[in-house]
């Protein structure tokens, strides 16, 4: 008979740990600052923070108005006015108090929500409505989202086609284009995508941080390797069918992008069962748990991207020396990626996604950001810079035209009645 | 039938009254091979069929010969991927995949049979 | 052994930001390269196939494209061909559209269909056995398009 599983549950979030001085680590000299940040988060000056956040300001500028003046429409022109302001003000916090998660959650909280304003506007606009119909699909109308990638591997190497009824190139969202923005995430972020670039993930992490204690503690571990589990039915399933099985049957974040019309009793089907994946992975259990439930115990491009953190430079680790194994981190990591193995290991899980919240969290600052090959203790402040500008750069870019483009249509809705021209 | 091989040929087994036959590595793939006669697998009713043309047992068993030649090729790298079976995380996974592949092939087996239905 | 991990460990941490600002800054081009060198296309199961001919009439011009019969190895039993209707620039097409196809080369007509304007069914007319039945209608604005469903004749038995 073969073994079976662990129900080792991922652990609940302790009784708060004994107050900071009374800690056998109090001594440990590392600064504590007023905002509570504990001893792994060195708040620097205001000077050295305008510092590092220059060369931010710089790349974003050029980014941002990479036409060489502002746009003459204040509907254009406003919003890209603040959002560049709100970029650079997040980076300056996530460098002044030397914490990473708080920031780079609001940033990317509000980018999802720009991103579904943004997005159905457009698409009722340009179509009429959110569903996606056959014609749209036969002229290669569907923009190309990165959660198809893998099915489409398997097909395109024996068939010299992809799988998916969009545009190889020209258009919104071409399959090359995405494909190549997927390629650079992954060679600089490895996992740290799915907090630092995915539009979904967002959502998951704004309903997560609704409740100030989780209503459900226990889950068991079995279900974090639900994520596999999908990544190779989906595989499988489109390879022999030929068809994108994860986008017709499972994708719950259709409900908020598009759809197809509901015209037989099997799209109907369909349609069920995205809306009650929505309903219940991104928005209740993610409230219930305070944990990004979709991201961690079903998304299975998380789990394609789990894999790409082997190749990537960084990676968060635990001080073993500092860590009084509190169960904090295990207890607020979103997807799951800290347990007592990995603690003990002094790592974490292949799903980390390096969003900084275990990092935030620990109250004896046993957790940072790490380059590989480099020492864990001592280089902390260092690594973090080195992977936040990156990170932030590659989330601020990629997120800043959603944030834009919801802005204007606000200000549409406000100035006309309408959020559609 | 439904269940494992092993626990049908358990039944099976104290059936015929021969409690050790599950563990025994002869008596339990003679059990499992009259049991899929019993369940329908087509090569099976191929071979069965043949018989009843030819009206020769002989076309039949050769037919089962080399069917088995045929797939006795598959199972050359099988003990090689036997090993992973220690790892307890693929197990996980491969039980989960399993079980969403059998949901996906529970529905293309409904939407057969309705579609047959609709054909009476 | 420590340092050169240590160096080499923060190169490719610096390598980092420079792919990403590559990535961002020269997407056109990376896009266009990875395009051309894959030379990666459309599944015909959802771009209709490629044009086997084109048939002009007045006012419009009918293409019809080869079977769609992709597998992911070899080819499938069953499949569709498209027929799409364009207008002549600066025209619309005609009230009523029917065509005669032939879909496997042979020469020799397999389906009529007939489709009229405003309509979500087309009319199927088989004269080959191979001819299932309409799969899909498509109004694609100006063009229409139906896609009919076939048999593979090179997996018939």
């Amino acid at each position: 008979m073969t073994p079976s599983i662990s129900t080792d549950s991922i652990s609940p979030a302790p009784e708060d740990p004994k107050p900071y001085a009374s800690r056998k680590h109090a001594a440990s000299g590392a600064t504590s600052s007023p905002d509570g940040t504990g001893p792994g988060k060195k708040k620097r000056s205001v000077g050295k923070a305008i510092l590092a956040t220059l060369p931010i300001f710089l790349l974003m500028a050029m980014m941002l108005m990479g036409q060489g003046r502002l746009p003459t429409d204040p509907l254009r022109s406003i919003p890209l006015l603040v959002t560049f302001v709100f970029t650079i003000a997040l980076f300056f916090l996530m460098a002044w108090t030397g914490r990473t998660d708080r920031y780079r959650a609001i940033f990317f909280v509000t980018m999802a929500v720009g991103f579904v304003i943004t997005f159905i506007s457009n698409l009722v606009e340009v179509r009429g409505s959110m569903a996606l119909s056959a014609a749209n699909m036969a002229r290669g109308e569907t923009p190309f989202c990165h959660m198809v990638i893998p099915m489409t591997i398997i097909p395109a190497a024996l068939t010299r086609t992809i799988i998916f009824p969009g545009k190889i190139l020209g258009g919104f969202a071409d399959i090359s284009t995405m494909i190549v923005l997927w390629i650079g995430a992954s060679l600089a972020l490895g996992r740290g995508f799915c907090s630092w670039g995915c539009f979904f993930g967002g959502l998951e992490d704004g309903f997560s941080r609704l409740r100030k204690k989780p209503a459900i503690r226990h889950i068991p571990k079995k279900w974090t390797y639900l994520p596999y589990g999908v990544l190779i039915a989906i595989v499988v399933i489109s390879a022999l069918t030929l068809a994108p099985t994860y986008c017709e049957w499972l994708c719950p974040f259709k409900t908020v992008s598009e759809f197809a019309a509901v015209t037989s009793f099997k799209v109907l089907v369909q349609t069920i069962i995205f809306v009650s994946l929505f309903a219940g992975l991104v928005v209740v259990l993610p409230i219930l748990t305070r944990r990004r439930t979709q991201c961690g115990l079903f998304c299975p491009m998380g789990a394609f991207q789990s894999f790409t953190n082997k190749v990537n430079a960084f990676d968060v680790r635990v001080e073993k020396e500092k860590c009084t194994d509190c169960k904090r981190c295990e207890a607020v990591c979103p997807t799951f990626s800290l347990d007592s193995d990995s603690v003990s290991r002094g790592t974490t899980r292949i799903s980390c996604t390096k969003c900084g919240k275990c990092v935030d969290a620990c109250p004896n600052g046993a957790l940072s950001y790490h380059i590989k090959g480099t020492q864990v203790a001592g280089n902390s402040g260092r690594a973090r810079m080195f992977f936040l500008y990156p990170g932030f750069i590659f989330l601020a870019v990629f997120g800043s035209g959603m944030i834009q483009g919801a802005l204007y249509r606000l200000m549409l809705l406000a100035t006309t009645g309408s959020m559609i021209k | 039938m439904s269940g494992t091989p092993s626990t049908v040929a358990s039944s099976a087994a104290s059936t015929l009254g021969t409690q050790s036959a599950a563990a025994s590595p002869t008596v339990l793939p003679l059990i499992l091979g009259l049991l899929t006669g019993i369940n329908i697998c087509p090569p099976f009713l191929i071979a069965l069929t043949k018989a009843a043309e030819s009206g020769s047992a002989l076309d039949s068993v050769r037919f089962f010969v080399f069917f088995f030649l045929g797939t006795a090729v598959y199972f050359l790298p099988m003990p090689l991927l036997g090993a992973l079976r220690f790892v307890r995380t693929l197990q996980t996974v491969g039980r989960l995949a399993a079980g969403i592949i059998g949901v996906y092939y529970f529905y293309v087996g409904l939407v057969t049979f309705y579609g047959g239905l609709k054909q009476l | 052994m420590r340092k050169l991990k240590s160096i080499l460990g923060y190169a490719w941490a610096l390598t980092a930001l420079p792919i990403i600002l590559a990535t961002f800054i020269g997407m056109n081009v990376w896009a266009k390269g990875f395009a051309g060198l894959t030379g990666l296309e459309i599944s015909p199961w959802y771009s209709g196939g490629k044009s086997a001919y084109v048939v002009s009439h007045e006012g419009y011009t009918t293409t019809v494209n080869e079977p769609v019969f992709q597998g992911l190895v070899g080819e499938t039993k069953k499949g569709f061909v498209q027929v799409k209707w364009t207008p002549a620039e600066g025209a619309s097409l005609p009230d009523e559209l029917s065509e005669a196809i032939d879909f496997d080369g042979d020469g020799a007509p397999d389906f009529s269909v007939r489709l009229c304007a405003g309509a979500d069914k087309a009319e199927l007319e088989a004269t080959n056995q191979l001819v299932v039945g309409v799969r899909e209608v498509l109004d694609l604005g100006k063009e229409r398009a139906v896609r009919v469903n076939v048999l593979n004749p090179k997996r018939r038995q």
